[in-house]
């Protein structure tokens, strides 16, 4: 993220204009070198004597991270962004493995941060971003960590002058399949190159306003947000998961440049609110992981947005290193870019060699944003010259070919299938169930869902129709009997219902009857554990 | 000229997997589904059902309820050109949990699906398919 010396500049030439925007709160460049100095100073004042220093982020994004990233990038402390979205176990796992000195979190993802232990914990500075507005430093109850509010942080006396600088280190987490993530880790810093060669390429200034839909834990979103701070520009933070709110967003911001992620695209896009943007709002740059969109994304982008959409191709260890615009999005096959100014590409072969265009191969990638290597072990290295003299390439796990017009074409995204492993019994007994209910002369129709909600956690919710009015109570307690039986190990939500939605093919809305029967089940949940909890009383 | 230094290939991984033509159809396949203009969002897993076994399960979000069924042709259609010797089972979905870099969450995906699939395979639509 931006440090202080670069967020004074602006500070000094353009004091008044909008820095970040967050909602209905605005930061001028002026309060935001304010409140970055002062939360510096306080997060030095506050900083475990443990060493090296790391800092991660578990919260949503919003204007105090913002300035907490910054204070961290001042200080020279790396600020690692967590997956909001991760249970405790993957998180515990991650935990120890960065081994953080502070923690920045949210009220909303607390519980599950307090349910963490990792060896370091007890150690840690806790950081509230949002909440109580100040107070003074406590000890996390059942952690013992000491915790500190975002407010007392920030009414913090800026100091005559920071501390010198941390050596740098970069820490980069990496989605493991079956929950276990790596940390990339980088010790040179690339931020002003990366500044440079974006520029180059897209033409970006300060004169851009640049909206963050996508989690600033994820790297391109981040190194974007970083970029167009550091060139001036304003950065808008919003709720991307809402596409009304979204697709709002863009036009009354006037935003130019976006970064969306590959969910909050889709749903963009299929919300009426973006059919008009392409006339009435600003955009003229949308980068997204293109990895996982598919051809209607780019039809419609197309359509709704105006010619914006970049599709990017980047890897955490790697980082953003290829890139398709617009134009050519149409004509060349999906999950294919075009390489970035400083990374090189080869496709190798089984020997490990380099192999012609148009042959397929395993993907290696060099260039100066190329990680130094995992935080908990060694990486596929390999050392090859392509005609720029001896590359370090870090060898990815895809598959892929360089094509005739000189395109990176992803062929597969790993080196082999990967096969989701299942609990056979309970999946057996789904199947058997459906076939139980078929049976059963109570019913006029019923559904079976299985969810896993806030409030009912994983669980079967049976929706039926009875056979006729005034016979619910045998429906139910005959539904009730054969989910038990079947699936002691699920608890099933039972309830009558007058109507079951289906598609014209014949399967079931399920996102409109649990819109319709999710509230009643909850309802019916709270009043049991009232009665319960007055009968014990 | 390219050159280039002898490496241990072997550490990064074995590529002599076990079934490289259905390693190859399985990629393919993918791709192909992801080129389909007429669904709105797609995702293939590959797991293990009871009574069915190995099994493709194709999960996609169609552009409206009308153009479900086609939806469901063209996933059904390429899965027997890409991979005809695997059971593969077409299912239309309002939504595919995903995370934050547009990965699928499988497991999810097939736990919330399993209902709709057991029901399929016992209903006239899948017998019509």
């Amino acid at each position: 993220m931006i440090k202080l010396d670069d967020i004074r500049r602006h500070a000094a030439n353009r004091p008044e204009q909008i820095a970040v925007v967050d909602g209905a709160s605005r930061l001028t460049w002026g309060q935001f070198a304010d409140h970055v100095d002062r939360m510096a100073a306080g997060l030095s004042a506050q900083l475990p004597p443990t060493r090296p220093a790391r800092a991660v982020h578990l919260a949503d994004n919003r204007w105090e991270l913002a300035v907490a990233m910054a204070a961290c990038a001042t200080l020279g402390i790396s600020c690692t962004g967590l997956d909001t979205e991760a249970g405790a176990e993957e998180l515990t796992g991650l935990l120890t493995q960065l081994q953080p000195t502070v923690v920045f979190v949210s009220t909303e993802h607390r519980p599950v941060l307090d349910r963490c232990v990792w060896p370091t914990g007890p150690e840690a500075l806790h950081v509230l971003l949002d909440g109580a507005k100040a107070g003074a430093v406590a000890r996390v109850a059942g952690v013992g960590s000491r915790s500190v509010s975002f407010g007392t942080l920030l009414a913090t006396e800026p100091l005559p002058s920071l501390p010198a600088a941390l050596p740098y280190e970069s820490l980069t987490v990496i989605p493991g399949e079956g929950g276990n993530p790596r940390v990339a880790v980088r010790r040179s810093a690339v931020e002003g190159r990366h500044l440079v060669d974006l520029v180059d390429e897209f033409g970006f200034d300060g004169s851009d306003v640049h909206l963050t839909a996508a989690p600033l834990a994820q790297p391109t979103a981040r190194g974007l947000a970083r970029t167009f701070l550091s060139l001036g520009g304003t950065l808008v933070l919003g709720r991307y998961r809402d596409p009304a709110a979204l697709a709002a967003l863009i036009a009354e911001e006037r935003v130019t440049t976006a970064v969306i992620d590959p969910v909050a695209l889709v749903r963009l896009l299929s919300h009426p609110g973006s059919e008009t943007l392409a006339k009435s709002a600003q955009l003229r740059c949308v980068i997204a992981l293109g990895r996982h969109l598919n051809r209607w994304v780019v039809n419609t982008a197309w359509e709704q947005l105006g010619p914006v959409l970049h599709l990017a191709y980047s890897t955490p260890e790697t980082g953003l290193n290829a890139i398709m615009g617009p134009d050519e999005l149409h004509v060349a096959p999906i999950r294919s870019g075009r390489m970035m100014l400083g990374s090189s590409l080869v496709v190798l072969d089984p020997d490990g060699l380099p192999l012609p265009a148009g042959e397929n191969g395993r993907v290696a990638i060099a260039g100066y944003q190329v990680m130094d290597g995992y935080l908990d072990g060694e990486a596929a290295f390999t050392t090859l010259d392509v005609g720029q003299g001896p590359q370090r390439f870090f060898v990815t796990g895809e598959r892929g070919q360089l094509d005739a017009q000189g395109r990176l074409v992803v062929t597969s995204r790993s080196a082999e299938v990967p096969t989701v492993s299942r609990n056979g019994a309970v999946d057996t007994e789904i199947f058997r169930l459906e076939a139980d209910l078929l049976n059963l002369p109570c019913l006029r129709d019923t559904a079976v869902m299985r969810v896993d909600v806030p409030g009912l956690g994983d669980s079967l919710v049976v929706p039926f129709i009875a056979v006729a009015v005034g016979r619910e109570v045998t429906g139910y307690k005959t539904l009730t009997a054969a989910c038990n039986r079947r699936i002691p190990s699920l608890p099933a939500h039972v309830i009558a219902v007058d109507h079951i939605p289906y598609s014209p093919t014949g399967t079931i809305k399920t996102d409109e009857l649990l819109d319709s029967v999710l509230p009643i089940i909850k309802l019916n949940l709270q009043l049991e554990h009232t009665m319960q909890q007055e009968m014990s009383a | 000229m390219i050159e280039y230094s002898p490496v241990q290939f072997a550490e990064f991984g074995d590529l002599d997997v076990p079934d490289v033509a259905f390693d190859e159809g399985f990629f393919a396949l993918e791709l192909e589904l992801l080129e389909l203009p007429c669904i709105r969002e797609v995702a293939l897993v590959h797991t293990e059902l009871p009574d069915l076994g190995e099994t493709l399960l194709v999960a996609f979000v169609p552009l409206s309820p009308e153009q479900e069924g086609s939806g469901r042709r063209a996933a059904n259609a390429a899965c027997a050109r890409r991979l005809p010797g695997v059971f593969a089972h077409a299912v239309a979905t309002s939504d595919i949990p995903r995370s934050a870099d547009g990965e699928v969450r499988a497991s999810v995906l097939v736990d919330r699906l399993l209902p709709q699939i057991a029901r399929d395979l016992t209903s006239p639509v899948e017998m019509s398919d």
